[in-house]
């Protein structure tokens, strides 16, 4: 036998043993808390480790890379500088383009074409897909298709003397599966890559040997990556060439992309003795009076240090003057100029859009130089990539408009005898002003020596120039991927608080369950009481029996908090993938998340069953040691007035009419916490005049006569608190469910408006390859075979595009480097509605051509406060395309728009930081006519252009892809808050039964006078429905402030049935509780009570 | 009242208690006792009738602290009771004096024995009060039950638990509140018995209110409370 002590532990014990059918409601309520608490938690860690699985697959073990915008390197850079920093590092070709099955039936833009050498490189003729891009082209292993990419020209698009006409190759190969997942983009959406053999690939796109991403699979810093760089570069690496030129006993420096970057050149200009630097630049005239001699090369040059060398032999004048020119014979003879005469140049500048306007300078000429020797030198013409090949003038393809009908015979046979010989020269100064450009103001730089300058120059280049500053910057992308999971939204705090009705339902339950159980054993603890055992020690007797149930409970909690993560994460895959774009979210719970949702579900539990307990505690011993239920009158039926309820709901609804009437002058964020104030306000006034409607049912009434539904509303009235709690609960949820559904928007509603999230633009367009002509200008469009007709009230509005983390809700990552948009701000004035500005001013978009070191940016609303974490005034900081750190403050924001995603800047200052950048990728599009016309556009655009991958949406349906995520959490909030509602109305069930528990003594003697069973069961039923529908209606009525409003907005899309539908569910639920409860008491407790009487 | 002799001070001393009901506004308050006083000695019996109503359960309550009284005062061994604390109160319950109730009120989840020894829960073990326990239930003729379960005995066994429960930790005063109205006649006789011989052996003053005027004539002393007054009972003819 045991010691007979009788002890906590030994009461504890035989008590929940003795009570364990009574405990297992408790012990599965905790559970079900428990369940929801860790589910929650764990939906956040399998969001954040299936975003940190895919991170790990995009990045394949990558801490580092070295990714130059538009630039080349040698592919054997990689193994020198890994071999150098000690780590594994590849070299990849990364280049834009698409892919199409072989028989067309299927095409997807925006592929990334990877080559790598390596082991796993495939054989050529292969095309290793990833599963995302075999899934959209619907290929099976061994399909033929056809990947089609860009040949990347050296020289930017947008320089002067780029050519037009894009290159484009096309490699047929057979589908195979398993591609890398490799990118460096950090959104979790989805990416489509085909691996090709690198050497093919190098091939096809005319890049033998080079590369453009460069990967190191070791932690180390930038600092010590850059090092490592500078310790094995070569001139290659920064697309330099050093040539002998043995002729003119000379070194020239030039670069695949023509002109000289200016670090370039300050590295260069002092690399050996006597440097020249030379600019040659097609103009379109020389003139000396009425003969002119169209389409010639002329050189500026002049020496770059102190005490420069000798000009071409001696053949320009060391002191020639700016204003001056010298002629080569063949152009003298031809413009019959003799010395002082005055030559007229006219010659194309570059604008936006390729746009070129033709300028005039005019010289005196100083001398005239024979053509023969330094003069004749057709290596002073760098190779423009429309020119150097040409066989005749007329095939020329230098990027400016060239009427070749005025090309001579003349001409054409100087450019055979002497190709790109300049005919005329001027001083560097001139030149540099009359054709510098943001790529550069040198197409050369010469020094006077042979191999041993060549390798001085080198060198001294290659130790003078820092990498970073012609954009050869390494970026620790590890470390920024890890920083955007980190940050990346927590879905776990997002479930928490949107499983909160649910959490608060099961709460609820348990805490009912619990006093449910504590009530039926109310004797117990009144014998307790009056044998003189301290309330202290009762108190802890209940609390430790609780906190042993909260814990059983919540060691089942982490296994129903499997089953609940894993229907949620269904959810997230399946029905509710808007919210995340992850199709495959992996299960994954951190013990330390179980043991965090265990710990807090117990403590809730806990709590829940402490303050249910403390309400017993403040009932007198008396009370708890009388079983039947006592006999009083209803509390208020006689002696309290009702006017304080009234009162109280009076005053709040006169305090909620005046939130919605003050609304009106509240900005737009301001405005939703109004009118949700406003309907928590008419909530609290609903309750307050429901009470008062239940003191008004318990007032004695004359009569001889009385109904069921007179009796049912009597007894509702009788625990007054009890029935509001139970209402409230109820009207709260209908409330939520209402309110939440309300602040659905349709995008397609309003949506031509200016100040609408479109901007009133109809499309919205972006570009995988950049547009590099205006397409509101004829040129632009004949340049993609588009007709004035098909464009014909079309405007476009285009931005140039950094690329960078996309700083959309698409993605759950946080943003740690947006994409930038350049535009011109003026394209943008009076578009969108600002949620706020820095300064009030009546053309916010001129906030962007604020000067400044800092760099004006503006972004919309979402994108600046959810996915950057910023504000108005903030600061971001950003590192330009030469790996100088700059900072952009945000000046103001847009509400709602299709601008989501990046931070748009002024264009001239989005060249200043990103002169690589070439061209326009994004475009927003006004067209004029209705949805037909729109549609049309679209159409001829997507197919017109094709081959640079364009793809054209609707404004207001790429601002609907932005509401999926919002309208996804919506719908999983009303889910979930709907599912916790049902629970809670659960609760409603354990309120009748608890009710009719007290009341079994009445509702015998009522059996006991010969009442029939269904009238008893009738009167419970009406009484605790009248329950349900005043809950229900009070927060139907409440919402209603909060719904009209919304409904009368623009772009509102209140989902009027579902709504209604999940009320109507509550309500029906609450309802098929209440006559459960109500039946099962008629059978069971009433016989009970009846034998108890 | 005293038994036998007066022997200052008395172990319960009663002086005009009240109690009222308030009912409402517009109605008069209820008034149940209306100035009761009464005096018992220490090892002393008391046996107060009276019909439904009258106030017996609720005078004994305010005696055992259980209640408050609207009006008077209520001294145990000198000390007025009513005037401390909660927690003082239920000390002096659990040291002073011993309840039996009409229903037995044993807790089903614990044995015969267990349930005697609840009035020493969370005072840890206390092998004097479970030798006690052991004793008194064998005394009540309940030694080879102890393990047994209320639900496993007879009425009269649970009430005869009961009051061993009541005596475990020697109170001075012994309340009973009808302590036979749910039993059968012979388990009425044989506790009836029982709190006779167990205050002539434990010398534990009885207080027991009952209907059944067999058991208060086992008293030392017994009075009548009708129209919320005591009165000394006058048996009938």
């Amino acid at each position: 036998m045991e010691s007979p002590a009788m002890t906590l532990g030994r009461w504890v014990r035989r008590s929940l043993w003795h009570n364990r059918r009574a405990h297992a409601g408790v012990v599965a309520g905790v559970a079900v808390a428990g369940a929801i608490l860790i589910g929650a938690l764990a939906v956040g860690d399998s969001v954040r480790h299936s975003l940190a699985k895919l991170t790990e697959a995009r990045l394949e073990g990558t801490h580092l890379v070295l990714a130059p915008a538009g630039r080349f390197f040698r592919e054997d850079l990689a193994a020198e500088l890994g071999a150098k920093a000690r780590a594994a590092a590849d070299s990849w070709l990364a280049l834009p383009g698409s892919a199409a099955r072989a028989d067309g039936t299927a095409r997807v833009n925006r592929v990334q074409l990877l080559g790598r050498r390596g082991e796993g490189e495939p054989p050529a003729g292969e095309a290793r897909l990833n599963p995302a891009l075999l899934r959209r082209l619907e290929a099976e292993d061994g399909a033929a298709i056809v990947v089609r990419g860009e040949k990347p020209s050296a020289l930017q698009r947008d320089a002067p003397l780029a050519r037009d006409e894009r290159s484009t190759f096309g490699m047929r190969c057979l589908a195979r599966g398993g591609g890398t997942e490799f990118s460096l983009a950090s959104d979790q959406g989805a990416r489509y890559n085909a691996e090709l053999a690198l050497g093919a690939l190098q091939k096809a796109a005319e890049l033998p040997g080079k590369a453009n991403v460069l990967t190191l699979k070791r932690s180390m810093s930038v600092a010590e990556a850059g090092a490592a760089l500078r310790a094995v570069w070569r001139l290659a690496d920064a697309q330099l060439e050093l040539r002998l030129l043995p002729e003119r006993g000379a070194v020239e420096l030039r670069s695949e992309r023509i002109f000289l970057d200016a670090p370039v050149i300050a590295a260069a200009r002092s690399a050996a003795p006597g440097a020249v630097g030379i600019l040659t630049y097609l103009v379109n005239e020389l003139r000396n009076g009425d003969r002119a001699t169209p389409y010639s090369l002329v050189t500026a040059i002049g020496a770059l240090g102190e005490g420069g060398g000798e000009l071409l032999g001696g053949a320009i004048p060391a002191d020639l003057r700016d204003d001056e020119i010298v002629l080569n014979a063949w152009l003298a003879e031809d413009l019959a100029a003799a010395e002082g005469a005055e030559i007229e140049l006219a010659y194309f500048v570059m604008g936006p859009f390729k746009t070129v306007t033709e300028r005039k300078a005019r010289f005196r000429v100083r001398v005239t130089a024979p053509l023969e020797g330094a003069v004749r030198d057709a290596t002073l013409m760098p190779p423009f990539p429309g020119m150097a090949e040409a066989e005749n003038c007329k095939s020329w393809d230098a990027g400016l408009p060239i009427d070749t009908t005025r090309i001579r015979a003349k001409d054409e046979d100087y450019w055979k005898e002497h190709r790109g010989t300049p005919k005329a020269f001027v001083t560097l100064r001139a030149g540099e002003r009359m054709w510098g450009n943001r790529f550069g103001s040198l197409t050369a730089i010469r020094y006077p020596g042979g191999a041993e300058t060549a390798a001085r120059v080198e060198a001294r280049v290659l130790s003078g120039l820092d990498p970073e500053s012609i954009g050869l910057v390494f970026e620790d992308v590890r470390a920024r991927a890890e920083a955007g999971v980190a940050e990346a939204v927590d879905f776990g705090a997002l479930f928490l608080g949107m499983s909160f009705f649910l959490l608060a339902a099961a709460l609820l339950l348990v805490g009912l369950l619990f006093v449910l159980g504590i009530e039926g054993r109310a004797w117990e603890i009144g014998t307790l009481h009056a044998l003189g055992v301290p309330r202290a020690t009762v108190r802890r007797l209940y609390l430790a029996e609780g906190a042993l149930l909260a814990a059983a409970g919540a060691c089942l909690g982490p296994l129903g908090g499997i089953g609940y993560t894993q229907a949620v994460l269904w959810g997230l895959g399946h029905v509710w993938q808007g919210a995340t774009g992850l199709a495959e979210l992996e299960l994954h719970i951190a013990p330390a998340t179980a043991a965090l949702g265990a710990a807090a579900s117990v403590l809730m539990a806990f709590a829940a069953l402490w303050a249910a307990l403390r309400f017993q505690a403040w009932k007198s011993i008396r009370s708890l040691l009388a079983p039947a239920v006592r006999v009083r009158a209803p509390l208020g039926a006689r002696r309290v007035p009702r006017l304080p309820s009234f009162f109280a709901g009076a005053a709040a609804l006169v305090g909620a009419a005046a939130l919605v009437l003050s609304a009106g002058a509240a900005d737009e964020r301001a405005r939703a916490g109004v009118f949700f104030g406003a309907g928590a306000l008419f909530l609290v006034s609903g309750i307050a005049f429901s009470s008062a409607v239940l003191r008004w049912c318990a007032r004695p009434r004359g009569g001889a006569r009385i109904g069921v539904a007179a009796l049912a509303l009597k007894n509702a009235s009788r625990r007054r608190g009890r029935s509001l709690a139970a209402a409230g609960l109820l009207a709260c949820g209908a409330f939520l469910v209402i309110a939440v559904g309300a602040n659905r928007r349709d995008p397609f509603r309003n949506a031509d408006s200016r100040g609408a999230g479109t901007g009133g633009f109809a499309l919205f367009a972006d570009a995988t390859l950049p547009v590099l002509k205006d397409l509101n200008a004829e040129e632009g469009r004949r340049a993609y075979a588009l007709e004035e007709d098909d464009m014909r009230g079309v405007r476009v509005v285009s931005f140039r595009v950094r690329e960078g983390d996309d700083a959309s809700c698409l993605n759950l990552a946080r943003a740690q480097r947006p994409r930038l948009f350049g535009v011109a701000p003026e394209a943008l004035a009076g578009r969108f509605t600002f949620a706020a500005t820095e300064h009030g001013t009546a053309a916010p978009w001129s906030l962007l051509s604020e000067g400044g070191a800092e760099v004006p940016a503006i972004g919309d609303e979402n994108t600046v406060t959810w996915s950057l974490g910023a504000r108005v005034g903030a600061t971001l900081p950003y590192v330009d395309e030469r790996g100088r750190e700059f900072k952009l403050r945000i000046v103001g924001t847009v509400a709602r728009s299709v601008l989501q995603g990046g931070l748009v800047i002024a264009e001239d200052r989005f060249l200043e930081r990103f002169p690589s950048e070439s061209g326009y990728r994004l475009f927003l599009l006004d067209v004029e006519g209705g949805p037909a016309r729109v549609e049309a556009v679209a159409r001829k655009l997507t197919r017109a252009m094709e081959d640079i991958g364009l793809g054209v949406v609707s404004c207001a349906a790429r601002l609907a892809a932005f509401n999926v995520v919002e309208h996804t959490y919506l719908s999983i909030f009303q889910a979930l808050g709907g599912l916790g509602l049902v629970l809670g109305s659960a609760g409603m069930g354990i309120v009748v039964l608890r009710n009719v528990l007290e009341r079994r003594g009445e509702l015998a003697l009522l059996r006991a006078v010969g009442v029939r069973e269904r009238v008893i069961t009738r009167v419970v039923l009406w009484e605790h429905l009248a329950i349900v529908v005043l809950g229900v209606a009070t927060g139907v009525l409440a919402a209603l402030p909060v719904v009209l409003p919304a409904l009368l907005s623009p772009g509102a899309d209140v989902p009027v049935l579902s709504t209604a539908a999940t009320v109507a569910l509550v309500g029906a639920t609450a309802g098929l509780w209440t006559w459960g409860a109500a039946a099962w008491a008629r059978r069971g407790v009433v016989t009970a009570g009846l034998r108890d009487e | 009242m005293s038994e036998r002799s007066a022997a200052p001070p008395p172990l319960l001393a009663v002086a005009d208690v009240r109690k009222e009901y308030d009912l409402g506004p517009d109605v008069p308050p209820l008034r149940v006792l209306k100035g009761v006083s009464l005096e018992l000695a220490a090892g002393a019996s008391l046996g107060i009738l009276g019909p439904s109503g009258s106030g017996k359960s609720t005078l004994l309550n305010i005696i055992g602290t259980l209640d408050t009284p609207s009006a008077g005062r209520v001294l145990f061994e000198g000390r007025d009771v009513g005037e401390a604390g909660e927690d003082a109160r239920a000390e002096f319950r659990n040291r002073a004096i011993g309840f039996v109730f009409q229903l037995h009120h044993l807790l089903p989840h614990l044995t015969c024995l267990e349930n005697a020894l609840v009035p020493t829960l969370g005072a840890g073990a206390v092998p004097r009060a479970a030798e006690r326990a052991r004793a008194l239930l064998a005394r009540v003729g309940l030694g080879d039950k102890l393990d047994r379960f209320p639900g496993e005995l007879s009425g009269g066994e649970r009430q005869r638990a009961a009051v061993v429960r009541a005596l475990v930790n020697k109170p001075r005063l012994l309340l009973a509140d009808e302590p036979t109205g749910a039993l059968d006649r012979e388990s009425a006789e044989d506790l009836s018995e029982l709190l006779v011989e167990l205050n002539r052996s434990e010398g534990t003053a009885l207080l027991v209110v009952t209907h059944s005027e067999k058991l208060a004539a086992r008293m030392g002393a017994v009075m009548e409370l009708r129209d919320g007054t005591l009165a000394p009972w006058k048996a009938r003819p």
